[in-house]
């Protein structure tokens, strides 16, 4: 745990001395929110930098709560992204791309961050393991995959004709190092996580396109032991992770998270 | 929870990298049903077919070249340790894929496909990876079911491997285990195919080999928890082994070469004026009279 650790405080701290306008983004979720915590791991209890939460008006009443209690305690300078829904339909591409990702792309063009921390880990799926730590967008927002830049020894090289990087401290930790480092520091987390009639959450979106999965977790230590033995994967609620799988790559192409 | 030890996986493109470690994978069961599932319904929807290089070649460029473009790492626990595996690029072109990879591992497993043998780009690999830092490695005899599971050839390709691979620096001891990634022959069980091999399976040959995480001690690290201590910097990046009394060294994250000032010893109460600070132990640096923060040791 410590190794992950100094690992994520490393990277951030390399970010801070780098980046001259950062942000970083939360969404509600157990991996945003402990992202913050360690924001303030390597910030000396402060987060130096403004959280952006992008707002879709169909999030959780919890996630709302979160949101602000968070600000209050731990001092947070909050941007709120709104974004529109523009479409009944329920799909990755024209939903979470359409919406989120235009709503923004505007805040950031407005606030001119050229840093923006991410909290996306390589187990959450096979396209986000292909991601680097720091990593670099274009003008209209695209990911480059075919080319990426080196990272050797953890040294970063920032590319000058960027419209910004994406900076991803928590790529090495699993769902199960989230939990243990959220139950040691006793972080605030979405009450949703939590078994509610025999069904939890266990990856966080919008009301309309996460679905609950089956579950009898009460409590961080119940969660720390079903996912020891559980055979089904976290993002299974999640749609954009479905239908091809071309749609992960392809959303995160046009600049998703 | 024991260590984290990262492992690269090295060798020419098509000697089947990305097949074994998807075995891998599947047969430690660290990919859940569902993804798996999913994966093949997507390559199914792209026009293809289903492929153990999937699990971890995910773009959709990479499964209709059936090459591995960019690096990928999964975590796998076996035993009391997690291992965390490097997927690399084997393509002549896509060796700065490759060493993003490598960078991060003391350990490799070099993959060699039987028949094929060792090539310019096989030892290009081990060299790199070697460069880079890592201390040890496996040799994973690949499609061993191209040769019928022959207990000679094997023999054989292992006297000409550990021959040609010696001057590279790969010790007398270091362990050559057949496989046959395809079919999942001595990954994780012992393969009845192979009834006549003595050795372990990979997954032994893994947990014999690599025991422990091979620290490289690049940088000084302030420790996270002081707070008695206002510190604007707190990272020493990249200086060496010992701080030295007025070295310049880059800290972050003001990121400015500063030259350090005083570097006082914190285990005795009084503040001793030290000239070296080591890795191992506490003490406080001062850059232009100003304290930055205490450093507890390298990573």
């Amino acid at each position: 745990m410590d190794e992950l650790i100094k690992k994520s405080v490393f990277i951030l701290r390399k970010a801070r001395a780098r980046f001259k306008k950062l942000a970083v983004l939360w969404s509600g979720g157990k991996d945003s929110t402990a992202m913050l915590a360690l924001c303030r791991e390597a910030f000396f209890n402060t987060v130096p930098f403004p959280v952006i939460y992008i707002d879709n008006g169909i999030d959780f009443p919890e996630t709302y709560a979160l949101r602000d209690q968070l600000t209050k305690d731990w001092g947070l300078k909050m941007l709120t992204a709104k974004s529109v829904i523009k479409t009944d339909k329920i799909s990755g591409v024209s939903c979470c791309g359409a919406n989120k990702t235009d709503a923004l792309k505007k805040l950031v063009a407005k606030e001119g961050f050229d840093g923006l921390i991410l909290g996306i880990r390589r187990d959450e799926h096979g396209i986000r393991a292909k991601e680097r730590v720091f990593s670099p967008r274009d003008a209209k927002w695209r990911w480059d995959y075919k080319n990426q830049p080196m990272e050797v020894w953890g040294h970063v090289s920032i590319d000058e004709n960027a419209d910004h990087h994406r900076i991803h401290p928590l790529l090495h930790w699993r769902e199960i190092d989230i939990w243990q480092y959220i139950w040691e520091n006793d972080i605030p987390i979405n009450p949703l996580y939590f078994s509610r009639a025999g069904k939890r959450f266990r990856s966080l979106g919008c009301t309309r396109c996460t679905v609950a999965v089956e579950s009898d977790a009460k409590t961080i230590p119940d969660i720390l032991k079903e996912l020891g033995d559980t055979k089904i994967s976290e993002r299974m609620g999640r749609a954009q992770d479905k239908e091809a799988q071309a749609v992960m790559e392809r959303l995160r192409a046009l600049g998703y998270m | 929870m024991g260590q984290r030890i990262p492992i690269v996986i090295l060798g020419e493109k098509d000697h089947g990298k990305s097949t074994l470690l998807g075995r891998l994978l599947y047969e430690t069961r660290t990919i859940p049903q569902d993804r798996l599932r999913e994966i093949q319904k997507a390559v199914k929807t792209q026009g293809g077919s289903f492929e153990w290089a999937h699990l971890l070649d995910s773009f959709r460029y990479e499964r209709e070249r059936k090459m591995t473009l960019d690096t990928t790492r999964a975590v796998v626990a076996l035993g009391k340790n997690l291992y965390e595996f490097i997927d690399v690029p084997g393509h002549k072109k896509l060796i700065k894929n490759m060493m993003t990879g490598a960078s991060d591992a003391q350990c490799g497993i070099l993959v060699i496909d039987i028949k094929k043998g060792i090539t310019p780009q096989t030892i290009k690999h081990l060299e790199i990876a070697k460069f880079l830092g890592m201390k040890k490695a496996i040799i994973a005899v690949n499609k061993v079911d191209k040769v019928k599971y022959s207990a000679a050839e094997f023999k054989r390709a292992v006297n000409i491997f550990s021959k040609a691979l010696q001057k590279y620096g790969i010790a007398e001891k270091t362990l050559f285990v057949p496989t046959a990634a395809l079919q999942g022959e001595n990954i994780i069980k012992k393969s009845h195919k192979l009834s006549w091999f003595r050795g372990p399976t990979l997954q032994r040959a893994i947990q014999i080999s690599f025991k422990r995480a091979h620290r490289t001690d690049n940088e000084l690290h302030i420790s996270r928890r002081t707070r008695n201590f206002k510190a604007v910097c707190l990272f020493v990046e990249k200086p060496r082994k010992n701080l030295l009394l007025e070295s310049h060294s880059q800290i972050l994250p003001i990121s400015k070469i500063n030259e350090i000032k005083a570097i006082h010893s914190v285990e005795t109460t009084s503040f001793q004026l030290k000239k070296r600070g080591t890795p191992s132990e506490k003490f406080v640096i001062k850059t232009n009279g100003k304290i930055i923060g205490i450093c507890r040791r390298a990573l």
